[in-house]
């Protein structure tokens, strides 16, 4: 276990962030940042939801490693998973039911969040608890932190408001603003992650990937 | 140490403890919250009930509190349009469809108890709801009744209370608690402006034809009867449009209001 003395905790807290976001450079958990963002309230809750499960599914799953068998980790990884989801969903529903109906599924589906099993798989398995919660939290930070500026943009320019609270008065309202209406659906996430990740590689050049093809000329 | 687990026994031994241990965490989180959700779930009805009735919660008492005082939970039987007798209903025993007082009946897990549930004729169901309880509360304050409804949106099954007033004809108000449209274009449904104006519109014609509706955006025309359908949301409004029409038709409240018509006048 050499490589544990390599990392220090400042740096696998940090790392998820920028150098090693998880939605922008492994492109995992995509698929609940396109649901969960047309407004910040839903999106800051599942930031919240998933740090905590990939924190606590981390720091157990690091705990136990040394005992789990080979031939039926990811099982034992998903238990674990699944047990921590449902929890935080029962929390949720009892102590916020309103926002626990605006989330409705997608609680439920952190369970298939590439990030929750990748951060088991890929870290859990092979370093500390302290340092698999630290990696695990700082894995669902950095999911939130693009969840949250997703969200921004999607709810300002799609509904006019942020947090709920009224930033460009919309004509269903009475004010100005016509609100885009691509940017409350889906899909529009999609465009809003790729222009973040091409801002993030122009930025840090070394996460692009090598060329598969090159394109030849006529 | 990593290599000796991996035996057939080892493994079983691993798995069948940790399926022990995750499986009574998971219970006991259910069990130990239970009380807290039913209540949660409770004050949420209540709050919106109360809102769509126009009763705002005095400060200083809670919302069970305002809802205890303002308003009468009845149980009515919408092939007859009648309040259900609850004493009889007991006596039913088994059979019984009602088994509490009429506060605790829940009409969505009453629709699936086979000593409740109604299947909604093929030709009379628009609003996509295949099974529903017979019976169905329905919540009266001073100056209004409140009626629950549900039906199919564009994504989803929407859930909602309709406020009449005790003509039976005048619409008081309307408010949907859970629904999952588009937020921003079918979600506008819990916008207040748009809720605004169903205010005032009335149910029926002279002649007790159903005559409200939700027209396209822009197309609302008739003042008594029409409502103006959201922007965008074409499908959300014919949605909204086909639950009004199948809840306050002949297989919904329809007996029932007419009988407040009868009662009013």
């Amino acid at each position: 276990m050499a490589a544990e003395e390599v990392l220090t905790s400042k740096e696998v807290f940090t790392r998820p962030f920028f150098k090693m976001n998880p939605i922008m450079l492994q492109v995992l958990g995509v698929c609940s940042s396109l649901a969960v963002t047309s407004s910040m309230q839903t999106a800051l809750i599942m930031a919240i939801s998933v740090s905590l499960v990939t924190a606590c599914s981390s720091f157990l799953i690091s705990c136990i490693r040394n005992w789990i068998p080979g031939a039926v980790r990811i099982i034992v990884q998903m238990t674990i998973i699944a047990s921590l989801v449902i929890v935080v969903d029962q929390l949720l529903k009892a102590f916020s039911y309103d926002l626990s109906k605006q989330l409705s599924v997608y609680v439920g589906l952190i369970i298939t969040n590439c990030i929750v099993m990748g951060r088991a798989e890929a870290f859990a398995m092979k370093y500390s608890p302290k340092l698999s919660f630290i990696d695990g939290l700082a894995n669902g930070f950095g999911y939130g932190m693009v969840l949250l500026v997703v969200g921004t943009i999607r709810e300002i320019l799609g509904s006019g408001t942020w947090f709920g609270l009224t930033i460009l008065p919309t004509v269903n309202n009475g004010g100005w603003y016509v609100p885009c209406g691509l940017l409350v659906m889906p899909p529009s996430a999609f465009f809003i992650i790729g222009l973040l990740i091409w801002a993030l590689r122009a930025k840090f050049p070394d996460q692009d990937e090598p060329e598969e093809f090159k394109i030849q000329e006529d | 140490m990593a290599n000796n687990v991996n035996t057939v026994g080892k493994t079983f031994a691993v798995v069948t403890a940790l399926c022990l241990v995750c499986s009574i965490f998971v219970a006991g989180a259910a069990v130990a919250l239970h009380p807290v959700q039913a209540r949660a779930k409770a004050t949420d009805m209540q709050k919106n009930i109360l809102e769509v009735a126009g009763i705002s919660v005095d400060s200083g008492s809670s919302v069970a509190d305002s809802f205890k005082k303002n308003i009468k939970t009845q149980i009515i039987d919408l092939s007859t349009g009648k309040p259900v007798d609850l004493a009889a209903e007991k006596a039913l025993g088994k059979k019984a469809c009602v088994t509490g007082d009429a506060d605790s009946f829940d009409f969505k897990s009453a629709a699936k108890n086979p000593n409740c549930t109604y299947e909604v004729k093929a030709e009379n169901d628009v609003a996509g709801i295949r099974l529903r309880s017979k019976y169905m509360p329905v919540y009266t304050s001073k100056d209004s009744v409140i009626l629950p409804f549900y039906g199919q949106g564009l994504w989803s099954t929407m859930y909602g209370y309709l406020a009449v007033a005790p003509d039976g004809n005048t619409v008081k108000g309307i408010i949907y608690y859970d629904q999952g449209e588009t937020a921003g274009l079918g979600g506008e449904v819990t916008n207040p402006k748009w809720r605004a104006k169903w205010d005032g519109r009335k149910v029926y014609a002279d002649d007790g034809t159903m005559k409200l509706k939700v027209t396209k955006y822009g197309k609302a025309q008739d003042k008594d009867f029409d409502v103006d359908g959201i922007s965008g949301a074409t499908l959300t409004s014919r949605g909204v449009d086909n639950q009004i029409k199948y809840w306050l038709g002949s297989d919904g409240y329809q007996k029932y209001l007419a009988s407040l018509k009868e009662g009013s006048k």
